[in-house]
Order: structure tokens, then C-alpha cells, then sequence
């Protein structure tokens, strides 16, 4: 699958990022399509608690997690399972929900583990990013 | 290969959550929650709707 890059605004000027569409679903309750950040450089996937409370995703009882920025900087993050549709297809992924995530990117899809179900490769040369899911 | 321009359509929001055609081109609801635009997007009743979060800036980001 192959997914073009998107630009946006940015300061001081426009930015590409690789963003894909993606269905997140728990049980019977699914959000619309929401492009998401493909990130590498980010040790988990990362998503606004506004999808865990959309989805009705308990987290009551669950342990905080640390994370850190790049700076070093801690958020707090409660870590879960969660369902996403790519481009028709679907994977079981854990998750990290988060309240202190970066407006701009809310949803942040990072190596573990939806690197090890897929290979994902960035063309950026090119403006593509084309992921292949692997087979069960 | 071109990338998916959202920058104009994208420029007269700074916060909250767009709603944008499947085809990139056109907005069409907005809101501060993603609760809130999930629920104007069904309302309209569409099924070709993508949601991003809105943002003046989406340079510079770097767990």
C-alpha cells in the first residue's frame, strides 16, 4: 500500500509528514478515519485519551507508564490494546493512551508493534511511504 | 510522486479537530473535540470523511 506524503502548514514554512488514515476500533465502536503519524523514532504508538473515551476504553485500574520525550521531558501514559483498520485491513497493535501528547500529532504509530506486522518503508525522496502488511 | 496539499484548506484552523473529505479537497465540519466533530460528521450522514487534528504549526515535532 502506498500512501503519499501530506503537506502542512507549518512555520516557517509548509512541512511533509507520513500520514496514513487509520480506523481505530475497540469491541463494537470504531472513530472515523484519522490521518496518523508514522513514526519510527517513536518506541511505541502513542494515541489522545480523546480516542480511549470516545471508544469507551476503560483504563481505570490500568498503571500509568513513563515515557519521555526527546528532551528527556516525562508524560504519563496508560497502556492498552486497540484495533486499526489500514487500508482495509486490520491489525491488533498495543497502545499507549496519553492526555499530554503534542496537539499537532495525537496519533503516533511507532515500533512496537506495528514495525514487527509490517514493512514500512520511507520514501521520502519520492513524498511515499508504502507499508506491507506480513502474512500471520 | 505529489503529496496531499492540506496546508490551505488546513490554514484557518489553529486547534480541535477538521473534517475533510476523502478526497482532500473540501472541509466539512470542524470542532473542538473529536467527540464533537465524529458527531457533526454523522450527522451529515457521510461516509467519505477523514478527521486530522488541527494545528498552525507541524514543523518541528521530535519516546
Amino acid at each position: 500500500m502506498n500512501f503519499p506524503y501530506t503537506t502542512l502548514p507549518g512555520v516557517p514554512k509548509d512541512t511533509k509528514r507520513p500520514l496514513v488514515p487509520i480506523k481505530f476500533i475497540h469491541k463494537d465502536k470504531s472513530t472515523l478515519p484519522i490521518l496518523s503519524l508514522i513514526d519510527s523514532g517513536a518506541d511505541y504508538s502513542y494515541l489522545t485519551m480523546e480516542i480511549a473515551k470516545l471508544l469507551d476504553i476503560d483504563l481505570s485500574g490500568v498503571k500509568p507508564h513513563t515515557s519521555f520525550g526527546i528532551n528527556g521531558t516525562p508524560f504519563l501514559c496508560y497502556p492498552s490494546e486497540i484495533t486499526i483498520e489500514l487500508g482495509g485491513h486490520h491489525l491488533n497493535i498495543p497502545v499507549q493512551f496519553s492526555n499530554q501528547l503534542s496537539k499537532a500529532f495525537p496519533c503516533i504509530l511507532g515500533q512496537e508493534d506495528f514495525f514487527s506486522k509490517a514493512r514500512i518503508t520511507f520514501e521520502r525522496y519520492k513524498w511515499n511511504l508504502d507499508i506491507r502488511l506480513l502474512e500471520k | 510522486m505529489q503529496t496531499i496539499n492540506l496546508s490551505k484548506i488546513l490554514k484557518n484552523f489553529s486547534s480541535g479537530w477538521v473534517a475533510i473529505t476523502s478526497d482532500y479537497k473540501k472541509v466539512v465540519a470542524s470542532g473542538k473535540t473529536l467527540k464533537e466533530v465524529t458527531q457533526k460528521v454523522l450527522q451529515q450522514k457521510r461516509d467519505d470523511v477523514i478527521l486530522i487534528p488541527a494545528s498552525k504549526n507541524y514543523r518541528g515535532f521530535v519516546v
